[in-house]
């Protein structure tokens, strides 16, 4: 006797998602394709236009000792990596003491010390220039002892010139720029410290130095190594403050803007573009390297630290947060300041004036809400392409070299410094034809060249490592057998998705949203070679006006895209609190 | 072909995880409607041979045959069965009842046709009631009733259970137990279930299939695995069981030597059948249950009888565990059983008295000593 098993039923089972897993892999496919054409393919002309003359004879490392034997240009190197260096241990020091005020300390007004330190991240480095221009300038508040007043009042000069532009003014602008990054990370490592280790430390009776020592500072390493490279990188590739207060202080971003704008020397501009990309590239490798080994310093059974009031660490945390607090509220302060003043110093007299774009050049309004379009674009593209992305990687199975390989080149754009990526998407998109060995290729791409749509791209890979990591993370917190059990229920992969994983990870995907927008708001580097003249944007209109002396209307310019900013920052929280009352309603226990 | 081709085929399954054997030629039959256990250690293969099962895992080598046709290369989509893992995997943003009609879903079947089995599935596992509740909402038992209902849902012709009792505290693990027993039976789905828990497979197996190392050790019902352990790791790792090294000795009897005891133990061992011969004066080990030691009080003219002295005395509520040991110059300890009498008769054990028990020729079991 045969027994009937459920073979037809099997078999047409088969061919119904065989077709759904040639989908999935198409689609991880795709995803090497793009990061590829946004990532490697990009930077091979950047390269060989370093190793090739005007003409494009290879002359091998020819440009790079004609950039060191240049007196002019081979200071630059070593100026920015100093600047870098010196930035990158004051705002990791500082950032570290404000961390630790914010974790480890029972202080009064936490919530609004750690806003005010993020205000930074909202506003373009060149405001952050044009700030310290108003203070510390030649007509500076400070320099001048406050337009002297100082001096009516006390009857002496009490000016103060710090000799901003230089050295001074690239270093107190990058400190301010790095300063939030720096916390950021600190803060999130500072909470993953398990209660049960102090609480061990404190029952054998350590003082609070060993603890510090034996307890806090081990569970921060992993933390610390990020903060440093992060920092060393951003300062060493930012264009805006040192654009603003550098003076004759030459240093690697503001050379390329200069060689490539300037002088029109897409040559040398590559040369220098490796170079700036060179130290960046060490440092994330050493950072890969450091975070390989970091065992999970928190797990399940965790219990989270709650700081107890201490009165002298809590008295001392809140002096040393609103003085660091109180100067970056200053510095931004000052750029709104400065943005509604008639004529500084002169006529201190309140108007909106400035902000009438039409007068100075630079592109003005329209400059403005080419930069909201563009990073509303940049924050619905990049979260659909980023969590799927991140998505397809950590869940495709099999196909272990096409995953691995992207997860690889995702790590990659954090290396990148936005400059790179404008310079390397002008070598690859701009020609018509590209030439490899002689034989001239028709360019796929070229279409894209001078649109609004190459402008998304660059700013997404510019941001695209933070995204992809923040996804992957909210990722990997999820049970990872949902797929198998999807799988087991005959259920498509593409379903699951739409019905579980996005819904679980709402909160990541709104936060990636945020940070595409926010950063393509503020971003200058990834964008200054690419709009085309139809297109300017508002933070190249703030160099534009810097540079032709309509200082006013920069700050302008600076106020209204720090507002923007700010402003949609405020909305996405009350949004989110609002959705996520209505979405996030099983994260409750009680029903 | 009949109706006793079994079910599932395992044939000669090998797993490597870049040079070390997850699992090591594995072959396996399980008939239809046969409740299988997986059991064994920690990285004995367990999950890895239920994974391969469910597609989940692709084996270096060897096939699964399922309803008479090779899946070994088929995606788990492709299959049928029905999981429940450990975690339980619920979706914590659908409720009770979207989880269970996960399933359904997807294949067209009009709404009241899925609303109408998913009240049968919850009604089922005894959740009547509860289909608004998120999975947050429910309780460690409860969660696990809801997926084994999505996973029944679909009626698979497999159940595959890896380890889902094991996140349970003792009592409802206890419990849901016979629960999950019953449902099988009243089911009759061919199930397969990963457990590294010995008293949950002795209780609910129809067999029991343990693994050591990615091999399987022993294949059997709970009653052969428990009375008959074919080699010292299954007796060690399913109940309790005492060692005693020993020598074959020469003669007619089967006998061992341990220390100063002479051992008599089933001739079997001589004989060489059904047990593997074992030559004398080769070291073997000998292995009795707790629960077959016997403790004599009055001098009774049996064989088997050694000297012991008490060495601890466990309390354990329904009963005490001694520890004795052998008043032999080995020094061999010899864990013993022992029930509390309920009428009192037994006269309290103390530390250091010294005790004769007797080992019960049939209750031995002789096994080579381990090179």
């Amino acid at each position: 006797m045969t027994i009937a098993y459920p073979l037809a039923r099997l078999r047409r089972i088969g061919r119904a998602t065989a077709s759904e897993e040639r989908l999935q892999q198409g689609l991880i496919g795709l995803t090497v394709l793009w990061l590829l054409i946004g990532i490697v393919l990009p930077l091979a002309p950047l390269v060989s236009r370093s190793l090739s003359d005007a003409d494009g004879r290879f002359v091998g490392a020819a440009n790079f000792v004609r950039y060191f034997r240049t007196p002019g240009l081979a200071w630059s190197f070593g100026n920015s990596l100093v600047v870098a260096a010196i930035t990158t241990v004051l705002a990791v020091t500082l950032a570290f003491g404000y961390a630790y005020a914010l974790t480890r300390t029972a202080m009064p007004g936490k919530g609004f010390f750690r806003a005010v330190a993020m205000l930074p991240l909202y506003a373009p480095s060149l405001a952050i220039g044009i700030g310290l221009v108003y203070l510390f300038g030649k007509k500076g508040l400070v320099t001048t002892g406050f337009l002297g007043l100082g001096e009516r009042l006390l009857g002496t000069p009490v000016g103060w010139d710090i000799h901003l532009y230089g050295a001074v003014g690239i270093i107190l602008g990058e400190l301010l720029y790095c300063f939030p990054q720096a916390l950021v990370i600190l803060v999130v490592a500072g909470s993953l410290t398990d209660a049960r280790l102090y609480e061990a430390s404190h029952a054998l009776r350590a003082s609070a130095l060993r603890t510090l020592w034996t307890v806090t500072l081990p569970s921060l390493r992993y933390g610390l190594v990020s903060a440093f490279f992060v920092c060393f990188t951003l300062a060493f590739t930012d264009f805006g403050v040192a654009k603003v207060v550098g003076g004759n202080f030459n240093v690697l971003a503001t050379d390329i803007y200069k060689q490539v704008v300037g002088q029109q020397n897409f040559t040398m501009g590559a040369t220098i573009s490796l170079l700036l990309l060179t130290p960046t590239a060490i440092a994330f490798i050493l950072d890969r390297l450091v975070q390989r080994k970091q065992p999970a310093t928190l797990t399940t059974r965790s219990v989270p630290f709650q700081p107890k009031p201490a009165r002298r660490a809590d008295v001392v945390g809140t002096l040393y947060c609103s003085l660091i607090a109180a100067a970056i509220l200053i510095v931004i302060g000052t750029v709104f300041y400065a943005a509604v003043v008639n004529v500084w110093p002169y006529n201190l007299r309140l108007t909106l004036r400035h902000f009438d774009f039409r007068a100075v050049g630079g592109g003005g309004a329209v400059a403005f809400w080419n930069t909201v379009r563009m990073s509303l674009y940049t924050a619905i593209v990049g979260v659909i392409v980023t969590f799927g992305s991140a998505y397809l990687i950590d869940k495709t199975r099999g196909l272990r070299s096409l995953t691995g390989a992207s997860y690889f080149l995702s790590m990659i754009p954090v290396a990148l410094p936005g400059l790179v990526i404008g310079l390397a998407y002008i070598f690859f998109f701009n020609p018509r034809h590209w030439h490899v060995g002689g034989l001239a290729v028709p360019n796929p791409f070229n279409f894209l060249y001078g649109t609004m749509a190459i402008l998304v791209l660059a700013n997404i890979i510019h941001f695209y490592t933070v995204s992809f990591m923040t996804a992957t993370t909210a990722l990997k917190q999820l049970d990872a057998e949902f797929e198998a059990v999807a799988a087991s229920l005959r259920v498509p992969f593409y379903r699951t998705f739409w019905r579980v994983t996005v819904p679980l990870c709402l909160p990541a995907i709104l936060e990636i949203t945020m940070y595409y927008f926010i950063n393509a708001m503020v971003t200058v580097s990834a964008v200054i070679f690419l709009y085309p003249p139809s297109l300017r944007v508002a933070s190249v209109a703030i160099v534009n006006m810097d540079d032709a002396g309509d200082t006013a209307a920069a700050a302008a310019m600076s106020a209204l895209l720090i507002l923007t900013s700010v402003g949609v920052r405020l909305l996405y929280e009350v949004a989110a609190r609002q959705l996520s009352r209505r979405t996030q309603r099983w994260r409750m226990r009680d029903a | 072909m009949t109706a006793t081709t079994p079910y599932l085929q395992i044939r000669n399954i090998s797993k490597y995880f870049s040079k070390t054997a997850a699992l090591d030629d594995v072959s396996l039959e399980v008939r239809e409607g046969e409740f299988v256990f997986l059991l064994g250690p920690s990285g004995c293969g367990k999950t890895t041979l239920l994974r391969i099962i469910a597609g989940l895992e692709e084996p270096t080598a060897g096939q699964v045959i399922q309803a008479r046709v090779d899946v070994t290369k088929l995606p788990p989509s492709r299959r049928d069965f029905g999981i429940v893992f450990q975690s339980y995997a619920l979706f914590p943003n659908l409720t009770a009842a979207q989880n269970i009609a996960y399933g359904l879903e997807n294949r067209r079947l009009p709404r009241a046709q899925v609303q109408a089995r998913v009240g049968e599935m919850l009604q089922l596992v005894g959740l009547t009631g509860y289909e608004a509740r998120y999975p947050a909402q429910l309780s460690g038992g409860q969660q696990q009733r809801v997926a084994l209902a999505r996973a029944l849902a679909i009626s698979p012709s497999l159940l595959l259970l890896d380890e889902p009792l094991s996140a349970l505290d003792a009592r409802v693990r206890a419990r849901l137990r016979l629960e999950v027993a019953a449902l099988q039976r009243r089911l009759g789905v061919t199930t397969i279930m990963v457990t590294h828990d010995q008293e949950e497979a002795l209780t609910m197996a129809d067999r029991v299939v343990v693994m050591n190392r990615g091999r399987i050790v022993q294949v059997g019902s709970p009653r052969e695995v428990y009375r008959a352990p074919s080699t010292p790791f299954v007796a060690d790792f399913v109940g309790l069981m005492n060692f005693l090294p020993g020598v074959m000795a020469a003669g007619r009897v089967a006998q061992v030597r341990c220390g100063g005891a002479l051992l008599q133990v089933p001739a079997e061992y001589v004989r060489g059948h059904p047990a593997p011969f074992l030559a004398p004066g080769s070291e073997v080990m000998v292995a009795i249950r707790p629960e077959d030691v016997r403790i004599l009080h009055n001098g009774f003219d049996v064989t088997n009888v050694v000297d012991t002295k008490v060495h601890e005395v466990e309390f354990l509520g329904a009963f005490h565990r001694l520890h004795l040991r052998l008043s032999q110059p080995t020094g061999c300890s010899l864990d013993l059983t022992t029930y509390l009498d309920p009428g009192g008769q037994a006269k309290p054990l103390h530390k250091g008295e010294e005790l004769s028990v007797h080992l019960p020729v049939h209750a031995l079991r002789v096994y080579p000593a381990q090179s």
